[in-house]
């Protein structure tokens, strides 16, 4: 029996369609978290062309390789169909033999490569900072793609600057997503920091959560780029609760939730602060697009359909600062 | 997905054909690697374990059309149907997302012996190795297929096609096994697409219970209403090859295939005749 199956190991190499032929050249390594190894490589086949590699680790288990994963890579492929602007492409899976490692298996997943984030672009942003219409366009971008994501089911989780990217066009792609359960086992294992700043209140809190986690965290990311600091930052789950209250007020006891082991009493209560004060700068309309999208209630928070169709975005006028 | 499509130059050209297996053999190898697939699927059900094992016939149709598709890329004589029929189907429970829990390995390997008429394995060592091989087989899989996973299945335009010019229920049965043949029988899903698959199922049932389809209120046949680019021409084409292929296999799906083109299905007795009318006021297909 096992000699039969190194047998179909080595022939492998030989049969099987792309594997014999190296088809991208590893350059870099441009980020490491808890989602994997990314690499920027050269893609020989298309000269001058650049591709992101996401090396990851899989875990095999008794029954082989993981059905999450299965379906979470093929629903990837799925989306990249749709061809959607403001979501990275996705070109291209390369799987390595089970080697002398059986139990774990390597998947590199490639994807289009973009220099730059939002994190970086907002950094790099000379004073007085981004524009209202770069404001406003970006946001309706993260909206569109999130919009289309949320419509096939997928929520993102884990918006922030650092997965949104940003193409030498101005044009936003969001990177990144549909992978969460193959690492959630992955993830125990790693103590890859992972930002709190953009987590919305139900996940913090360890309810359970659907699409508006991400809205939350466009909402964090827009005022982020009014001010060019982050909005909330805290490094506990409770530091961060607080931060949040402190701007969108305690929630009333009728408000907070159930059976949680927080308790409404353990929070100060702050009450909440005119979103006009910390966005000195905003228009109105943004500032009521803010507050919808920043609302403890996540039934209560816009969805990104409903956000596209904001006033802020729909408005022609150009409303003076 | 155009990279699964083939010629029939290139399925001529299969890698069997270059280690020395003829065109006729090749189609037995896979009818014969269809029909343990789906006695697999059928022992899976009586087995009882934990899990329910109840595949349903689209995980047994994206098994099939993975396994065509592997043999377009790995000779027959290298791997043997019951090498290849655990992993596929394993693979294709997996994919089914209308099932949460997969199938495990375990009864996988159960129902192997059962379709194959081959004692149970109790040595521990012998079991051992033969579920590392079914691992092993399901990543050669996956290499080959490329994680190009998701299979468009012909039984969904059928039935839209069903609906469409309001056949009774016996006559959408019928089609839909068609289609499940067609997989079994041939290798229509390596060279057509699930549409016009779809359409020469539906097409040939009527033909064989003698059912005219007019032509709709815009002047259109029904099949252009699933895909614009089937024509009568290319379904009389497929028909002539799908009853080539099935003269030439002993099968067991013959009797019923036949039964199917004998019994003159779609009776139209079928339907109350009130609620007949009033389907067909509401379709763009007048009454024939």
């Amino acid at each position: 029996m096992y000699e039969y199956a190194t047998d179909t190991i080595h022939s492998l190499n030989m049969d099987s369609l792309d594997l014999g032929d190296k088809k991208y050249d590893e350059l870099c390594q441009i980020g490491c978290g808890a989602y994997g190894t990314v690499f920027k490589a050269r893609d020989l086949q298309n000269p001058g062309n650049y591709v992101a590699m996401k090396k990851l680790r899989v875990k095999l288990n008794e029954d082989g390789m993981p059905m999450s994963t299965l379906r979470e890579i093929s629903i990837l492929k799925q989306l990249d169909s749709f061809e959607h602007p403001n979501i990275v492409r996705f070109y291209d899976v390369i799987h390595q033999n089970i080697l002398s490692d059986e139990r774990h298996l390597t998947v590199y997943l490639i994807f289009e490569h973009v220099d730059q984030d939002l994190g970086s672009y907002m950094e790099r942003c000379p004073p007085p900072g981004l524009s209202v219409t770069k404001v406003k366009e970006l946001t309706r971008q993260m909206l569109c793609g999130v919009d289309f994501l949320h419509s096939h089911r997928i929520i993102h989780r884990d918006l922030k600057p650092q997965n949104l990217l940003i193409t030498k066009a101005g044009g936003l792609k969001i990177a990144d997503f549909g992978l969460a359960k193959t690492f959630d086992y992955d993830m125990m294992l790693t103590s890859v920091v992972v930002t709190l700043w953009y987590r919305a209140p139900e996940i913090l809190l360890n309810l359970g959560y659907g699409t508006p986690v991400d809205i939350w965290s466009i909402g964090c990311v827009m005022a982020e780029m009014w001010r060019l600091i982050p909005l909330f930052c805290a490094s506990t789950e409770v530091e961060q609760l607080k931060c949040i209250f402190r701007v969108i007020g305690t929630p009333s006891m009728n408000e907070w939730p159930d059976n949680i082991p927080l308790l409404w009493s353990s929070f100060e209560q702050y009450s909440k602060v005119a979103f006009s004060s910390i966005f000195q700068d905003c228009c109105s309309k943004a500032n009521s697009l803010l507050e919808n999208m920043l609302t403890f209630n996540p039934a209560h928070r816009i969805s990104a359909a409903e956000a596209l169709e904001h006033p802020f975005f729909t408005d022609r006028e150009n409303e003076p600062l | 997905m155009e990279r699964w499509y083939f010629t029939k130059e290139q399925l001529e050209n299969s890698p069997s054909r270059k280690c020395g297996i003829n065109s006729h053999t090749e189609h037995c190898l896979r009818h014969q690697a269809a029909t343990l697939i789906e006695n697999m699927s059928q022992s899976l059900q009586n087995i009882s374990a934990k899990t329910p094992n109840r595949l349903s016939q689209t995980c047994v149709h994206t098994a099939l059309v993975y396994m065509h598709r592997f043999y377009m890329c790995h000779s027959f004589t290298r791997f043997q149907p019951n090498t290849i029929a655990p992993p596929v189907l394993l693979l294709a429970d997996k994919m089914d997302f209308d099932r949460e829990e997969a199938l495990l390995i375990e009864d996988l390997i159960h129902a192997a012996e059962i379709s194959q008429s081959l004692p149970r394995i109790t040595v521990t060592g012998q079991y051992k190795g033969q579920v590392e091989d079914i691992i092993l087989h399901e990543n050669l899989l996956l290499q080959t297929l490329g994680f190009n996973l998701d299979i468009e299945h012909p039984h969904k335009h059928v039935l839209k096609a069903c609906t469409l010019i309001r056949v009774p229920e016996d006559v959408v049965l019928s089609a839909q096994f068609m289609a499940s043949c067609s997989a079994h029988l041939t290798t229509m899903c390596l060279q057509y697409k699930p549409t016009l698959v779809a359409c020469f199922s539906l097409y040939l049932v009527l033909k064989w219970a003698n059912w005219e389809i007019p032509l709709s209120c815009e002047g259109r046949t029904w099949f252009t209403y699933i895909d614009d680019e089937v024509t009568e021409d290319k379904l009389v084409e497929l028909t002539r090859e799908f009853l080539d292929d099935f003269d030439k296999l002993p099968s067991k799906l013959k009797d019923k295939i036949n039964a199917i083109r004998s019994r003159k299905v779609g009776r139209k007795t079928k339907l109350k005749e009130g609620k007949l009318k009033r389907k067909l006021e509401e379709s763009v297909f007048p009454i024939s």
